[in-house]
């Protein structure tokens, strides 16, 4: 195989990476709309990028994102202008502290020290990213869906889990996760 | 239509209708054997409070209407059905691709001043299919007549929450525990296609299985694992290193002599 035949077929990875990825999240939107959550976000993912010709590899912000996430709430909770608790998945990409990350699917419930009337503005996208790889050391993490749970110095509660993305491979294995987010969520104050 | 989008022989302006999606698609369901495909496509919407639309025996009987004249409104499509016990259904379905609500209530204009376009586009569908109008227009026999509902068939993720609960804000004359509105979205038909395995014909068969293919090229399939499509490739590495450019600017500057130049013409300085 040579340089443009091995350059060609990582770009088609790539993209195949990201489609499917995004298809995944579309599925968990649906899956998740039938508990009455919403995206806080719409139809935006949450994620970093970099235009900047200063960018370096190692930096979170690159010209080709890191992660992806998708915060949600429960639509009763935002209409009433009251999101004490939310569900954030996220997948990493990779991680340039990480050289060796598999591409992860994050999956959290993050409870907030205080009710927030404004969520929308208060979310910032790199939350599980920053608790998971950067607040915590990765290597040290309970991996496989096994639970963690992290308070930050803010008092916000982090319970997530982390699975190699090529595990799910099916509407089942998304249907599965969306069960045990919601459940995970209703457990947990 | 749909082989000539499969080959790609579609014009590019037509590519993103919803017209001819509604079309490709029912118009296949159509002429299945069975209303089975369809019942479990119908069963795999939703409503508001994540309720999957149900019905209490299997579907014997299915009348397909494209783009009925209706009072106030032109629905994509009315799905009259009947069930083994005879018991019989009405169902508007109204399409979305990349659009949304043909019209929004204007509420600016007292409700009797109200033309069609300054009402909610669901709204006047909803009252419609509660009209004499529609029953007689389906042959539907009104005692028989278990559920009305409208679904709306779009390519959200998420259930369309805002737009709904706005058309059921205006909805008028109709008593609204009769309202039933749900949301199915176009990648859900595909969902629903893939988990049938078993077919009551070859012909139906060939024919969804076309209907998949089609569904998937208009980015309307589902995540179905990661590892399908990848190539195995090796891992290269690419330098680029500046430290090879040679640079000999510095050996062959020119002299320069300082000159009095300012920006701004002769009001500033120049000569």
């Amino acid at each position: 195989m040579d340089t443009n035949e091995v350059l060609i077929n990582s770009i088609e990875n790539v993209k195949q990476l990201i489609d499917n990825s995004i298809m995944m999240l579309r599925d968990l939107d649906r899956e998740l709309s039938k508990f009455g959550f919403e995206p806080i976000n719409g139809n935006a993912l949450a994620t970093e990028t970099s235009k900047s010709i200063h960018q370096s590899s190692s930096q979170y912000a690159t010209f080709f994102p890191q992660y992806m996430g998708r915060p949600y709430a429960l639509k009763a909770d935002m209409d009433t202008q009251k999101v004490k608790k939310i569900i954030f998945i996220n997948i990493q990409i990779y991680h340039a502290e990480y050289t060796q990350l598999a591409p992860s699917l994050i999956s959290s419930i993050i409870i907030l020290p205080e009710t927030s009337a404004t969520i929308k503005n208060e979310i910032k996208s790199w939350w599980v990213k920053n608790i998971v790889f950067e607040y915590s050391n990765f290597e040290d993490l309970k991996k496989n869906g096994e639970i963690n749970e992290i308070i930050d110095e803010s008092q916000y509660k982090n319970i997530f889990w982390c699975n190699d993305l090529v595990k799910f491979v099916d509407q089942q294995s998304i249907a599965h996760e969306a069960k045990k987010l919601v459940d995970v969520f209703n457990s947990v104050s | 239509m749909l082989i000539a989008e499969l080959e790609g022989k579609i014009p590019s302006k037509l590519k993103n209708s919803e017209d001819l999606l509604t079309s490709s698609v029912f118009g296949i369901l159509k002429y299945l054997s069975s209303p089975y495909y369809l019942q479990s496509i119908l069963q795999g919407s939703f409503n508001s409070t994540g309720s999957n639309l149900n019905f209490d025996k299997e579907l014997t009987l299915c009348n397909y209407v494209f783009w009925p004249r209706l009072n106030t409104s032109e629905p994509d499509l009315l799905l009259h059905l009947m069930d083994m016990g005879g018991s019989e259904y009405i169902i508007c379905i109204e399409a979305k691709y990349y659009s949304g609500k043909s019209s929004e209530e204007d509420i600016s204009i007292k409700i009797q001043n109200r033309n069609n376009s300054q009402r909610d586009q669901l709204a006047r569908e909803i009252e419609d299919i509660h009209t004499d109008f529609c029953i007689n227009l389906l042959n539907a026999n009104k005692d028989k007549l278990q559920k009305r509902l409208l679904i709306y068939l779009t390519n959200d993720s998420v259930f369309p929450f805002e737009s709904i609960e706005k058309s059921k804000q205006h909805i008028q004359k109709i008593d609204s525990s009769k309202l039933d509105i749900y949301w199915l979205s176009w990648s859900n038909i595909y969902l629903t296609l893939k988990n049938i395995h078993e077919y009551k014909t070859t012909q139906d068969a060939l024919l969804l299985d076309d209907l998949k293919r089609f569904l998937e090229n208009k980015g309307l399939g589902i995540f179905n694992g990661f590892t399908q499509n990848l190539k195995e490739v090796p891992l290269i590495k690419l330098d680029y290193d500046t430290s090879k450019v040679t640079i000999n600017a510095w050996t062959n500057l020119l002299e320069v002599k300082t000159i009095d130049w300012k920006y701004g013409g002769s009001e500033n300085g120049y000569k």
